[in-house]
């Protein structure tokens, strides 16, 4: 795929499937669905990159971040860290693993146990890997890892959660992923629930630690303006599918995808004179107990053929690096 | 929050009276005026009077100081059946909560057994299977506690279980049992407290309740179900025998419930108790 980087991917994502069963109920009839909310999806993050995923609620990128960690089994496919199938780990190997890879939440207050002090909560993280088993040693890597996320004050470690605002319980939740020295951090969402001033701050500190730390990232997203600000490579998903994977610049500046198009088209610019294009979709997203047949966006797309019906598109190479599942795009 | 719950006058009340019966049973017993067992049988069923406050009962003995000493056995009573009854319950729930499967499965259908009986008979039945005494009576409330508990505590750790800062845990490589112990029961807590302080009041009056029918407490022990049981047959003659104990059951019972409201009104007015 990529001659230029000489750097194995530390993630490999092949073939990932995540099927949920729900059952449908009206009245004394009860049928089985299948939510297909990840259905077959391929990627690869490489060292120290900054990876987005970006897509509508409902396609698909919470649950994809869960499976990269391992958090939820897999109904088909494989991801490997390192190397390592997460999947075929035992229970041990896995915990250890853990230590590698993190989460940060959407919900930053939610993330964190209500009963527990920032301390505590920290110092968690550092005991379940048994991590600087002196206590004094303890409590100064504490202190040190909130300051390293801008809340290094003493008297933060006996608050609980609620006493703090949602950007520094975010910060509190970032300095709880990295106490374990992570190489690779899921951030879902980071910032959808925080302020638009808030908002920046955090994606600062985020594109500060990754340059200190070497960190590599898999931010998922609604928001383009986020991925733009923080990523490097980006995967567009819709209904649970991969539709392109580009290098940020290029998803901007020459979108290949019907669907990533649209995306663009409807991001607000500053300056209302500039004529651009406006693509509107036509019709809802389809439930993904029931996709459409062939390729998944055929129902609102506006460059459909009949060929779209029946046939699910291949990645094509459209510019170098820049990779779509459409045939039919420019 | 405390403030919240010292507005509330029937919560103060409550809280005012339990604490006056925690420390009678406490020192209770030291500043009886009379022995509660030695029989006197010269100055038996005596009206109130100032020799003997409450009077005294069939067999000449004082009923203030039966009273007092009655409060220790009460609350011993309380205390022990409902920690035996919170401690299985919990452990229970709280398993069957976060293993689901055939775990789930087999212990909610044990406590559904459990619960299918009306709480007073099975308490009856236990005692009577182990046998009268005060101590039987304990284990049969105890037993009869748990289901509440185990259901109360399997149905939080359902929502609980689902939250994300036990996601986050799990992420951090956290192994089952950490997670059950320091995340998911500390955040079960509040509902249980309440019903802890509502269920040692019904264990009072459960308690009473047995040794009133012969299968708690037994002769000549100050138990206040007793002393009514006893009471019952002289109520014509002397009526102070059997009311003075039922007031006391009565007043503590209450007590403890008007604190339970107040402690579920503050904690979360949406929490329901397994009696409501």
């Amino acid at each position: 795929m990529d001659e230029e980087r000489s750097l194995e991917a530390l993630v490999k994502v092949e073939a990932l499937k995540k099927y949920f069963d729900q059952e449908k109920t009206l009245g004394l009839i009860s049928k089985a669905e299948i939510v297909k909310a990840v259905d077959d999806i391929t990627f690869d993050i490489y060292e120290r990159e900054s990876f987005g995923l970006v897509g509508e609620s409902g396609s698909g990128k919470s649950t994809t971040g869960r499976l990269v960690l391992g958090l939820m089994p897999a109904s088909a496919g494989h991801v490997y860290f390192r190397g390592n199938d997460v999947f075929a780990l035992n229970r041990e190997e896995l915990r250890k693993l853990r230590r590698e890879m993190q989460i940060i939440f959407q919900d930053p207050y939610s993330s964190l146990n209500p009963r527990r002090t920032v301390g505590q909560t920290i110092d968690e993280a550092l005991d379940i890997h048994q991590l600087f088993p002196d206590k004094a040693e303890r409590k100064e890597r504490v202190i040190d890892l909130l300051e390293k996320v801008g809340m290094g004050r003493p008297e933060y470690l006996h608050r609980y959660p609620h006493e703090f605002s949602g950007g520094q319980q975010q910060r509190i939740g970032i300095a709880r992923a990295l106490a374990v020295e992570p190489k690779f951090i899921v951030a879902d969402e980071p910032v959808s629930s925080l302020d638009v001033s808030i908002q920046a701050q955090i994606l600062n500190l985020l594109k500060k630690l990754q340059r200190e730390f070497q960190l590599t990232y898999l931010v998922i997203a609604h928001n383009l303006g986020v991925i733009r600000y923080v990523c490097e490579r980006v995967g567009v998903m819709y209904l649970g599918k991969l539709v392109e994977i580009a290098p940020i610049e290029a998803l901007f500046t020459s979108p290949a995808h019907p669907y990533t198009r649209a995306l663009m088209s409807a991001i607000p610019v500053p300056n209302p004179e500039l004529k651009r294009e406006e693509i509107i979709l036509t019709g809802d997203i389809p439930s993904p107990v029931n996709p459409p047949s062939g390729c998944r966006f055929h129902t609102r797309c506006f460059m459909k053929r009949d060929w779209c019906e029946t046939h699910e598109p291949e990645f094509i190479e459209i510019r170098p690096n820049q990779f779509v599942a459409c045939p039919f795009s420019e | 929050m405390v403030k919240d719950f010292i507005k509330s006058k029937a919560s103060l009340l409550g809280l005012i009276i339990t604490f006056s019966f925690v420390i009678v049973a406490l020192v209770g017993p030291s500043v009886a005026p009379y022995d509660p067992i030695e029989m006197d049988m010269v100055n038996r069923l005596q009206p109130p009077s100032q020799a003997h406050l409450l009077g005294t009962d069939e067999f000449g003995r004082d009923i203030l100081s039966r009273i007092l000493w009655g409060a220790q056995i009460s609350i011993q009573l309380g205390l022990i059946a409902v920690s035996i009854g919170a401690s299985v319950g919990i452990v229970l729930g709280l398993i069957a909560g976060y293993l689901r499967s055939y775990v789930e499965a087999f212990v909610m259908r044990v406590m559904d057994i459990l619960f299918a009986f009306p709480y007073f008979v099975l308490a009856i039945a236990i005692a009577a299977v182990l046998g009268p005494s005060l101590r039987n009576a304990m284990i049969a409330i105890g037993v009869v506690c748990i289901p509440t508990y185990a259901r109360l505590t399997w149905s939080q750790v359902l929502s609980i279980r689902e939250r994300t800062y036990v996601e986050a845990i799990r992420a951090l490589g956290a192994n089952d049992l950490r997670i059950m112990l320091l995340h998911i029961l500390p955040n079960c807590l509040a509902p249980l407290i309440v019903e802890v302080t509502l269920d040692i009041g019904w264990a009072i009056i459960e308690g009473a309740g047995l040794s009133f029918l012969g299968l708690g407490a037994q002769v000549p022990t100050p138990e206040w179900g007793l002393m009514i049981s006893t009471g019952r047959n002289y109520l014509a003659v002397a009526p102070w025998v059997a009311t003075f104990p039922g007031i006391a059951i009565a007043t503590v019972v209450l007590a403890f419930n008007l604190m339970g409201d107040g402690l579920r009104d503050v904690l979360d007015p949406r929490i329901r108790t397994a009696r409501g």
